[in-house]
């Protein structure tokens, strides 16, 4: 081992070095995409806040164009979704999969030009936006050319995880691994073909709605299970409870997912077929959600007195409970005679942000505050604010999702009765959507502390902290 | 209205995808990663954090760890 690839001095001791020096290597494009991704997290967040607030107070900052509703919500769905999200489990992927496989990063070189692209094309598609340059698509409103560096960057990442894994030193393919590796590869054909340009009419809606779905299938929901599957077991010490069922909750997943867009056009002009079988595959996803389910719960059982000294298992577990939960609501949601309420409500809002925000983004912060300490070899200061960061966004998504249910509910009931005035259901929401400032507000402080404490890992500031596990590894071999 | 281009690429797209997904799954059996899944799940510990090491506690020790871990449990600031 040559000494520059050893800058830590350890000693040759293959199991250790291999996963620190994983470690080390994937430390610079790591953090690269964890900065990009926490700083669009930040953008993010402001402006889902001014969207929800333009509920409350509806004339607010109407006169400037680039702040009417219109532009303000898809750039929080496109910052939040092709940036913190795309980014964080981008870092997060590559740290997993040199973990997992046991070699250092391969073809390191295509990956900081990937996060410089990324955050290039975010930045053209969120000014387009801001402009008026919409493509008028939901979850395909950036430009072509801003989709256009987004998936170069993308293949770029996918290029450099394959030549990892291609370079493995395990044989066996833990379960996480295979999440990632289908999810680098499914995601950037997806994303290619939902923004090809011959589309139109109810064919281009479908196409949407296809993308749309299975963007959360192949790329979001397989980086979130693939870190639950490894945190959970790895965080407490005990291997997974079932991995036999694991691996089936794998290849069902696999199998069902992509066909569940379409259940988002339910009561569109579409063949009645299509819309059946994305009804039954989204029934169907109860299979392997309840393998995970069991999975994630049994492992985690006896052992809920660790969630005390570890953040990391506090925000996965909450994160893979809300899997279950907000998959559950999904199934429920597809069938056509729950739809005829929660349909064009506030309903699905609270859904969406139940998946994206209660399951994948919380199991993203776990992931960050148990990888960002082996990076940085810097343990998390302040503990405490850990704390109010984790209680801060648990209790403002819990009300979020609370609020828009119970208030979404209300207003399809309040739609599907004739005797009402339309006008009934868009009153009836209002103390639901101040519950839901409210709670975006507690969300956007619980960041600002998230990001305060990144930033001081990133800088290696803040008082320094005694014995974390990753430095007592390197205590033992380099005295 | 007859198949348009866009049914026809995206069939094509939906074959190769299957196909790959069938390749990948055949490779997976052949290779024999479903042979002794028991054994796969402890792929992710190794000596220096084997199975009964918790390998996160940003918040302090937990009590039922080794006794030689006492008196590290509420993190100090070094001066």
């Amino acid at each position: 081992m040559s000494p520059d690839r050893n800058p830590f001095n350890i000693e040759e001791s293959p199991e250790l070095s291999s996963r620190v020096l994983s470690d080390i290597s994937a430390s610079g494009p790591v953090l690269a995409f964890f900065t990009s991704a926490v700083a669009w997290l930040l953008v993010g967040t402001v402006f889902g806040l001014i969207a929800s607030l333009k509920f409350n107070l509806p004339d607010w900052l109407g006169s400037f164009p680039a702040l009417t509703f219109g532009r303000v919500r898809p750039v929080h769905l496109n910052t939040i979704m092709y940036g913190w999200v795309s980014l964080a489990s981008a870092g997060c992927s590559i740290w997993l999969t040199v973990r997992l496989c046991r070699v250092e990063v391969h073809w390191r070189n295509l990956l900081y030009p990937s996060v410089f692209l990324w955050n290039l094309g975010l930045l053209y598609g969120t000014i387009a936006i801001l402009i008026g340059d919409n493509r008028g698509l939901e979850w395909l409103e950036f430009p072509r050319g801003a989709s256009l560096l987004i998936a170069i960057a993308f293949v770029c990442l996918s290029l450099s995880i394959l030549r990892t894994f291609h370079a493995r030193q395990v044989k066996h393919i833990y379960v996480s691994l295979w999440y990632i590796l289908a999810s680098i590869v499914w995601f950037p054909i997806l994303y290619v073909i939902a923004n090809l340009p011959f589309y139109s009419g109810v064919t281009q809606a479908a196409v949407n709605w296809w993308f749309a779905h299975n963007a959360i299938t192949v790329w979001f929901t397989p980086i979130g299970l693939a870190a639950a599957y490894y945190f959970i077991p790895k965080v407490i010490g005990r291997p997974i409870y079932s991995y036999y069922l694991s691996l089936l909750g794998f290849w069902s997943f696999a199998l069902f997912y992509n066909w569940n867009g379409i259940h988002h056009l339910v009561g569109g002009p579409l063949p009645t077929w299509l819309i059946s079988v994305s009804i039954v595959a989204s029934v169907l996803m109860f299979i392997p959600v309840t393998t995970v389910a069991i999975n994630h719960h049994l492992t985690t059982i006896g052992h809920f007195g660790k969630l005390k000294f570890s953040p990391t298992l506090r925000f996965v577990v909450f994160g893979a409970m809300c899997y279950t939960a907000v998959s559950f609501q999904g199934s429920i949601e597809a069938l056509r005679s729950f739809n005829e309420i929660s349909h064009f409500t506030h309903y699905t809002i609270g859904h969406a942000h139940l998946g994206m925000y209660a399951f994948a983004t919380m199991i993203l912060f776990g992931a960050i505050y148990y990888i960002m300490p082996r990076l940085t070899k810097w343990e998390w200061p302040y503990p405490i604010l850990i704390k109010y960061h984790f209680w801060l966004v648990a209790f403002g998504i819990a009300l979020y999702v609370g609020s828009m249910t119970v208030g979404g509910v209300l207003q399809g009931l309040y739609m599907n009765d004739p005797s009402r005035p339309f006008i009934a259901s868009v009153e009836v929401t209002k103390p639901y959507l101040l519950a839901r400032s409210g709670a975006g507000l507690l969300i956007l402080i619980g960041h600002l502390i998230f990001i305060y404490l990144f930033s001081l890992m990133i800088l290696r500031r803040g008082p320094e902290r005694k014995a974390p596990p990753w430095r007592e590894e390197v205590e033992v071999v380099a005295p | 209205m007859s198949l348009p281009l866009a049914g026809l690429i995206l069939i094509l797209i939906a074959l190769i995808g299957g196909t790959m997904a069938m390749v990948a799954f055949i490779w997976a059996v052949r290779t024999k990663q479903f042979k002794d899944l028991n054994a796969g799940a402890y792929v992710i510990f190794d000596e220096e954090e084997p199975v009964g090491k918790m390998t996160d506690n940003t918040f302090g020790f937990p009590e039922s760890e080794k006794s030689s871990r006492k008196g590290k449990g509420k993190y100090e600031s070094r001066p």
